[in-house]
Order: C-alpha cells, then sequence, then structure tokens
C-alpha cells in the first residue's frame, strides 16, 4: 500500500517561463515556496495522501531577485523574509521593515518568503498593513503576460485574492518615498507564531507644522486591510498640533467604518476599541515627531 | 524519490515520501537525535539545523526541498572550535537545567556569533527568539553566551558550514 507523498509528483522548474509554462498546464496544483505558513503546510499534507502534484518556487532564481531603483524597491515573491530585511536594511520604508521584523521568529523568517505572506490572504498578515499604506503594487505572471496590480485590488474578498488560474505573484514594487514619521504596531495571541489579532501602520509627511500627507492602514478588522482615503484626506493641511474636536471627529469617522472579524478571538468591542487605540496613537506621536 | 544532499559534510541518499520531514529524516533515518521535535510548526527552536548556512526549522522542511542542499546539524557543529567554547561558557552559567532546547540554542548562538562576534544582550535575545527553553532559564544562557563573547578568542567565529 502506498504510504502519504509516494505518489505525489514534485515539478521543480528552474525558470519563471518553464514554472508559468507548467502552472498553465496544471492549474490546480499547490505551490510552495518557504511552506511556513499552516494552510500551506495542511494542504501539502492532504495533496500528499493523493495522485497530485506540487510545484516547488525555490529554484526559480527571478523570483529571489531584488531590484532597486530610483523611485522603487522591487523584491521577488520567494525572497525569504530575513534576506528582505538585510538587504533592505537603509532602503525599505520603516513601518514595512519593523513589520518584516516583527513575523514569528528569525528561523521562520529564513524559510516564509513576501509573496507567501501576501498570497495567503489572511488580511492580519504583518506586512499587509504597511504595504496598503505605502501604496504597494504587485506584479502578476501568467503564460498569458504580466500585468500590474495595487494591493488594494488584490484582495476582493476575505481569504479571496484576484490572482487568476495559472497566474503566480511575480514580485512586490516597494515606492520608495520620504516620510517624517512612520509606525508599525501590532496586538498578537501568546504564541510566538501566532498571527498578529490587529495590526496598524501609518505613515506622515509634514512640513512647517502642516500635515502634507497622511496614510494609515489596519489589518484584523473588516474583511480586508481597511484603509480610508477620505479619512486620511481630511487630516491633510491640518495644522499641528491637532485640536481635540479634529482627533475625536476622526476617530468617529473611523470608528463608523471599522467592523469586527466574525472569526476573530478578540470581542468586536475590543477589537473595534483597539484598533481606534493604535490610531489615536498614532496621530498623538505625529504632534511628537513635529516638535 | 531519491534525494542526495549533504549532512554534516557526508553525503546522503534518502528515498522515500518527498514530504517527509526533514526532523524526521535526520532523527529515524539517519540517527541524528541530537536533533528534537517540540511544537513541530516552527515555534519552538528545537530542531533547528543549518541548511546552506541559514538556521532554519527541520520540522518546516519537507524532502522535496533538499536536493543539492548541505545540513549542518548539532552532531556535527559539535566538532567545531567554536562548538566546545560556546559549550563550556553555557555550563559554566550553569544553563539548560533539562537539555532539551540545547542543542537549537547552541546552533542558534553559534549562528550569532558567526555573524557578529559581540552582540548585545538584546541582540541575543532576539537571535534566540524563536528558541523556547522550557526550564524558563533565559538569563544563565544569555549569561552563558556572553561569556564567550567576553573572552578575546571569540573573534575567531566564523561561518560554519
Amino acid at each position: 500500500m502506498a504510504k502519504p507523498g509516494d505518489l505525489l509528483r514534485v515539478l521543480r522548474p528552474k525558470s519563471v517561463n518553464g514554472l508559468l509554462r507548467l502552472y498553465a498546464k496544471n492549474p490546480d496544483t499547490l505551490i510552495f515556496a518557504g511552506g511556513t505558513e499552516r494552510a500551506t503546510r495542511a494542504k501539502l499534507a492532504s495533496v500528499s495522501t493523493e495522485s497530485k502534484m506540487v510545484i516547488y518556487l525555490g529554484k526559480v532564481e527571478e523570483l529571489s531577485r531584488i531590484r532597486r531603483s530610483q523611485r522603487y524597491l522591487e523584491i521577488g515573491s520567494c525572497l525569504p523574509i530575513s534576506r528582505i530585511v538585510s538587504i533592505g536594511r537603509h532602503i525599505l520604508p520603516l513601518a514595512l521593515s519593523t513589520a518584516l521584523r516583527s513575523i514569528a521568529n528569525p528561523t521562520v523568517r529564513n524559510l516564509g518568503t513576501l509573496g507567501g505572506n501576501i498570497c495567503s490572504a489572511i488580511p492580519n498578515n504583518d506586512s499587509l498593513a504597511p504595504l496598503y499604506a505605502i501604496d504597494g503594487q504587485l506584479e502578476l505572471r501568467s503564460v498569458s503576460g504580466s500585468r500590474w496590480v495595487p494591493i488594494s485590488r488584490f484582495f476582493p474578498g476575505a481569504g479571496e485574492t484576484v490572482l487568476k488560474k495559472g497566474e503566480i505573484l511575480f514580485r512586490i514594487r516597494i515606492p520608495l518615498e520620504e516620510w517624517d514619521y512612520q509606525c508599525f504596531r501590532k496586538v498578537s495571541g501568546s504564541h510566538i507564531c501566532s498571527h498578529a489579532l490587529l495590526n496598524f501602520c501609518g505613515l506622515a509627511r509634514f512640513s512647517k507644522g502642516i500635515l502634507e500627507t497622511v496614510r494609515f492602514a489596519l489589518g484584523g478588522l473588516n474583511s480586508t486591510v481597511f484603509r480610508s482615503l477620505e479619512l486620511e484626506s481630511r487630516l491633510e493641511g491640518k495644522t499641528l498640533p491637532l485640536s481635540k474636536k479634529e482627533v475625536e471627529s476622526l476617530l468617529a469617522g473611523a470608528g463608523e467604518l471599522l467592523e469586527p472579524l466574525t472569526d476573530s478571538s478578540f470581542s468586536s468591542a475590543y477589537s473595534i476599541a483597539t484598533g481606534l487605540r493604535f490610531l489615536r496613537w498614532f496621530i498623538e506621536n505625529i504632534h511628537r515627531e513635529n516638535r | 524519490m531519491k534525494i542526495n544532499f549533504l549532512v554534516n559534510k557526508r553525503p546522503v541518499t534518502i528515498d522515500g515520501s518527498p514530504v517527509r520531514r526533514l526532523v524526521d529524516i535526520l532523527r529515524i533515518d539517519l540517527r541524528l537525535t541530537g536533533t528534537k521535535e517540540g511544537c513541530g510548526e516552527g515555534s519552538c527552536g528545537s530542531c533547528v539545523v543549518l541548511m546552506n548556512g541559514n538556521l532554519v526549522n527541520s520540522c518546516l522542511i519537507p524532502a522535496f526541498k533538499l536536493p543539492d542542499s548541505e545540513i549542518v546539524t548539532i552532531e556535527g557543529y559539535a566538532q567545531s572550535k567554536e562548538y566546545t567554547d560556546l559549550k563550556q561558557a553555557l555550563e559554566d552559567a550553569g544553563a539548560f537545567p533539562c537539555g532539551f532546547c540545547s542543542s537549537g540554542i547552541i546552533l542558534a548562538a553559534g549562528n550569532l556569533l558567526a555573524e557578529n562576534s559581540s552582540p548585545t544582550e538584546a541582540e541575543i535575545r532576539e537571535a534566540l527568539s524563536g528558541n523556547i527553553c522550557r526550564c524558563g532559564d533565559y538569563d544563565s544562557i544569555i549569561k552563558g553566551i556572553r561569556g564567550v563573547t567576553a573572552k578575546p578568542q571569540s573573534r575567531r567565529y566564523g561561518k560554519t558550514r
């Protein structure tokens, strides 16, 4: 009798074109890179009991490249998180770098990839709130070609991505903008490798005491990462420090838009209160930074 | 599926399921039982090994990732002078009451010292953040690692492959 895995075929393409051709022919195949996400390991266990295939991405060199231009950093989707943090030490936006360094632990970060953190489509995965706030872009590739999608349009709903059959996340484009203030904060469970329950990223640019650009994103509430351009634009042009009325009005506006996740381990009231506390803390720290 | 790779500088060939975990191959097939299994999901660090010079959890590595790779387990690392110094310093500090986490922590500490010969306490704590000591003896472990870095010969630490 065959043991689990005996019937499994593992394909190890060495080029992106080879990978795309294989994936186009076998679009229901499990693709595997770092393998640190619990869901990926569960899928591997389930496909291994049947006569199925796995495509291993670790040998596709183009997926592990990192490239810098004047305006962007482009990160291959299969580059391990620890390598991204190490190569991008002085280049990555601080909020994103802080988020990546907070994922699990150093040994998991040596295996886990940014592409996996994104494609697992868990809205409170730590890279997502910073990628939303910095307006990260994703290049998706298939045999039919390439397309760029802003990360804000990558998740149509909870646990879903816009990846079509046979399409992969090829690279992640990080805009290299200057920010006067950046922050990333998270609340996690007691387990060291547990997903963040809530995380927050805030960015601000100001000049002569006036807020020019403000961005913030919150993961762990709503079905995808929460970001409101309307709320952000309300803060732009305001003089620092914000008045109590301005702060409370912003928090009230955010409170109306936030929805707790039904499967969260937090109570709804606590989730929303914590999300709003992150936002208040961010606004208060912009004040401090501007002194 | 036949897989060829190196373990502690020795060529190894295994034939079996491509989804078997490296920790099982090491412990069951190769009888390298210094690598322990704790949580089985990358949280506790008992199963860490060096794979191509990077510290990884062997419980998260399916066999199909192994071809052409180079693995160093605690048994391989124990052949180095760095190990002797580290073990002595940890013993002097009275670390590891039960010893279950020791192979993982020694590899993690050795890996840190190979990259940074005089880490701060915060850097040591960060480097060991993927290694859980069930006895909770972190202070002695950190004292031991700092004991190694205080010695002048700590400069000779180099990347172990």
